[in-house]
C-alpha cells in the first residue's frame, strides 16, 4: 500500500491530465482516474519495477477508458474506418493550407484554443499527440501503451501533429476576424 | 534524402527518435534546404506551444483524497478477502485476540491447563481452511464417522434451532487423549464441542453452574467461552467465541441428547 503510494500516487497530476485530454470532461475524468488506480493498485503486483510506473498507469488509463466507451455504446475511437477517412480529408485540405503566407499565426494562439484545437482532434490522434507532445513519452513508450507498431504510431503522430496545426489556424483566424468585426 | 524523405521523418527527427545514420542524413538535407528548414521550425513551434503553453491544472486535492480512501478500502477489502477465503473464522479470532489482549491484561488467575489447551485447540481450527475431515451437515453422516475411528459413542447434537449449523467432524487429541471433534458453525463463529472418555481427565476445579438438568463448569479466555461437564463415561468441552448464554444453551441440547441416547438403567 505505501509502495503503491510512492510508486504510482506521484503521477496523478500527469494521470489526471492525460484522463481530461481522454475524456474532455471533468467529471468522467475524475472517475476515469480513480478507476485507473484501483485498477493499477490491484494488479500493482504485475508491474515490473525497473519500467516507467508513469507509463504503465496510462496504458492502464487507456484501456479503462476504452472499456467504459465501449460499454457506454458510444464510439469505439481507433476502429471507425469513416472517422480516419473523415481525417484524411481534411488533411488534404490542410496540405493546400499549410504553406500559407500567415507563417505567424501559431505566434498569436490563445491558450484556450490550444485546448479546444486538442480536444477537436479523433481520438485515434489525440492520444498519440498528448503522449509524446505533452506527457514526452517515447514512441516505444506510446506504442506499449496504446498497443499499435511503431510504425503507426509514426504516422499517427505525424497526422495528428497537421491535423491539429490545421484547426488551431482555424481557431486563431477565427477569433482574430471576431475581434476586429467588434 | 530527398525533401519528401525528410518531411515523412520530421516529427520522429525532432522527437529524437530517427536513428543515427537517418538522423545524420536529416540534418545534412536540413542544413541545405530553406524550405525544409521552415517546415522543421514550424514543427518545432508547434512542440514548444504544446509543451509550454497547454493549460495544466493538477488533480484536484478532493480527487486525490477519494483515491486514497478507496485504496484504503480496497486494501482493507483484498485483506479481509484473503483472510476470508482461506481462514473462514479468521477475522472474528483475530479481532477477539486484539480483544483478548485487553482482557488479558486484567485476568487475574490463569485458567486451568485443560481449558487453555482447549481454547488452543479451538483457535488452531479457526485458523484452518477446512479443518473438517468429515464434511457434513448431517449429523448421522458425521456420528457415522466417527463410528469406526473411536471407542465411544460420539453423540452429534442438533444446534439449529440456535441458528447454529453442523460444519463437520474431525479426531484430535487433547493431553494424548483421542478426541471426538465437531464442528458448528454461526455467522461466521466457530463453535467446538470435543468430547472424549472423562477417565483421568482432570476437570477445572471451579465456575460450576446449574443448568436445566446439568451441571457445566464455565470458563472465560480470552474472549472464548468454554463450557466443560461429564456425563457418564464421557467429558463434553463447548469452545466458542459466542456468548456465554448461547453456550450453555448449546450445552444443555447435549446433556438431553445424551441422557436421551443412553439405554435406560444405564
Amino acid at each position: 500500500m505505501r509502495e503503491f503510494e510512492d510508486q504510482a500516487l506521484v503521477h496523478l497530476d500527469r494521470v489526471f491530465h492525460l484522463a481530461l485530454r481522454l475524456t474532455r470532461n471533468r467529471t468522467e475524468a475524475e472517475d476515469l482516474v480513480q478507476e485507473t488506480y484501483l485498477r493499477a493498485f490491484r494488479h500493482f503486483d504485475q508491474f515490473d519495477p525497473g519500467t516507467n510506473c508513469r507509463a504503465w498507469l496510462f496504458a492502464i488509463l487507456r484501456n479503462a477508458f476504452l472499456n467504459q466507451v465501449k460499454r457506454q455504446g458510444r464510439e469505439v475511437p481507433g476502429l471507425d474506418e469513416r472517422e480516419l477517412e473523415r481525417a484524411e480529408a481534411e488533411l488534404a485540405d490542410v496540405n493546400g493550407t499549410i504553406e500559407s503566407p500567415e507563417e505567424e499565426l501559431l505566434k498569436r494562439v490563445v491558450d484556450a484554443d490550444l485546448v479546444a484545437a486538442l480536444d477537436q482532434l479523433p481520438l485515434i490522434f489525440r492520444e498519440v499527440v498528448v503522449l509524446a507532445d505533452v506527457e514526452e513519452c517515447s514512441y516505444k513508450e506510446i506504442a506499449r501503451i496504446c498497443g499499435l507498431p511503431m510504425g503507426t504510431v509514426m504516422s499517427r503522430l505525424s497526422r495528428g501533429r497537421r491535423l491539429l496545426r490545421r484547426g488551431l489556424e482555424i481557431l486563431t483566424r477565427e477569433r482574430r476576424r471576431l475581434g476586429t468585426a467588434r | 534524402m530527398t525533401c519528401q524523405e525528410l518531411r515523412a521523418c520530421l516529427g520522429a527527427h525532432l522527437d529524437g527518435e530517427l536513428d543515427l545514420e537517418r538522423s545524420l542524413a536529416a540534418d545534412e538535407h536540413l542544413a541545405f534546404c530553406m524550405a525544409c528548414q521552415w517546415a522543421y521550425a514550424k514543427e518545432r513551434e508547434l512542440r514548444a506551444l504544446l509543451r509550454t503553453r497547454l493549460p495544466r491544472e493538477p488533480a484536484p486535492a478532493a480527487l486525490r483524497e477519494r483515491i486514497r480512501s478507496a485504496l484504503r478500502r480496497a486494501d482493507r477489502r483484498e485483506r479481509e478477502g484473503v483472510l476470508r477465503r482461506s481462514l473462514p473464522w479468521a477475522v472474528p479470532v483475530a479481532a477477539l485476540l486484539l480483544l483478548a489482549v485487553g482482557i488479558g491484561l486484567w485476568e487475574r488467575s490463569a485458567p486451568p491447563p485443560v481449558v487453555r489447551e482447549l481454547v488452543a485447540k479451538h483457535l488452531m481450527y479457526s485458523r484452518l481452511e477446512a479443518p473438517a475431515e468429515i464434511a457434513s451437515a448431517s449429523q448421522e453422516a458425521v456420528a457415522g464417522w466417527f463410528k469406526r475411528r473411536v471407542r465411544f459413542d460420539v453423540a452429534v447434537p442438533d444446534f439449529s434451532p440456535s441458528g447454529i449449523r453442523l460444519v463437520g467432524g474431525r479426531l484430535s487429541d487433547l493431553s494424548d487423549r483421542q478426541v471426538a471433534y465437531l464442528l458448528y458453525e454461526k455467522g461466521r463463529n466457530l463453535v467446538s464441542l470435543f468430547a472424549l472418555p472423562s477417565r483421568g481427565f482432570a476437570l477445572p476445579g471451579r465456575g460450576w453452574v446449574r443448568a436445566g438438568d446439568g451441571r457445566f463448569s464455565v470458563t472465560e479466555v480470552k474472549g472464548v467461552e468454554v463450557v466443560i461437564w461429564t456425563q457418564g463415561e464421557l467429558a463434553y468441552a463447548l469452545v466458542s467465541s459466542l456468548d456465554r448464554e448461547a453456550l450453555l444453551e448449546c450445552a444443555e441440547t447435549v446433556w438431553r441428547l445424551v441422557v436421551s441416547r443412553k439405554p435406560p438403567g444405564a
